[in-house]
């Protein structure tokens, strides 16, 4: 009589969490494997370099492999991994005293659309490839905000916290942001 | 409601974070005004491309097991 093999299941993060947390590199290179990209993919958006991206990578999961028995599942890996990323880019920014500069709403110049300078029949092609280009062009602070409110799908207070700024900041800054990445790929388009 | 003060609020439109007499005022702008309403399509759309990045990451990565090697160096060493 044949005797059926039955796939086992993958693991779960939490599953192999646990594991690497008891020394297992096995289960550690698997979450390593399951999640760089992703990491990787938040450290180049918000630093906007490819060298510092990869050396940032290196330093999660450095950290990683240290903190990864205080991962107790009460939150999604990725969500907990994410803001481990998050908090390493901030630091490296604070490191080498490049923290991006946070404005209040009060005395910053207002961006104003001028009558007469939009054409609606030409929306330029807003494609992935053009808003990652126009995104590593932005000022610091708004990519900040931009990758982890529009792209990573934090929450103001939940930035605010993470950057020490107001969620009203967060606020302010994404939109302008926003607003800075629409002309930004406009005048990619023109050119 | 003049263009600027439309254009303030396209983000907090966008994002359901205003009152529904608000969202009225803009959006009666909106269909006046075609430059404004332009403005706003191009953010919904900077915002709907954003959360894709996130879905799919074809960011080109650098090699996993350079970086990986790097890690296991880093380890042993601390």
């Amino acid at each position: 009589m044949a005797v059926t093999e039955v796939e086992k299941p993958p693991k779960t993060d939490y599953e192999l969490a646990q594991q690497a947390a008891t020394g297992d590199v096995a289960a550690f290179e698997e979450l390593y494997h399951r999640h760089f990209r992703r990491v990787y993919a938040l450290c180049l958006r918000m630093t906007a370099n490819a060298t510092e991206a990869e050396d940032l990578t290196q330093e999660v999961f450095t950290q990683l492999y240290h903190k990864v028995g205080s991962f107790r599942g009460e939150s999604a890996f990725t969500t907990w991994l994410h803001r481990m990323t998050v908090n390493v880019v901030l630091m490296h920014f604070r490191r080498r005293q490049s923290r991006p500069e946070f404005t209040t709403d009060e005395g910053e110049t207002p961006i104003q659309i001028v009558q007469g300078t939009e054409n609606p029949d030409r929306m330029p092609v807003v494609d992935k490839i053009a808003l990652e280009r126009a995104i590593a062009r932005l000022a610091p602070g708004y990519r900040s905000v931009f990758v982890l409110h529009d792209v990573e799908g934090y929450e103001h207070e939940e930035i605010g916290r993470m950057l020490g700024i107001a969620p009203g900041t967060s606020k302010s800054q994404l939109h302008k942001a926003r607003l800075t990445l629409r002309k930004l790929i406009r005048e990619e388009a023109a050119n | 409601m003049d263009c600027e003060q439309s254009v303030a609020l396209l983000s907090d439109l966008n994002d359901g974070l205003l009152s529904e007499a608000e969202q009225a005022l803009v959006r009666k702008h909106l269909d006046e005004c075609p430059p404004c309403h332009c403005v706003f399509t191009e953010l919904q759309v900077i915002v709907v491309t954003a959360k894709e990045l996130n879905a799919n990451g074809e960011l080109a990565a650098p090699d996993a097991a350079v970086i990986w090697q790097r890690i296991s160096v880093t380890r042993v060493a601390n």
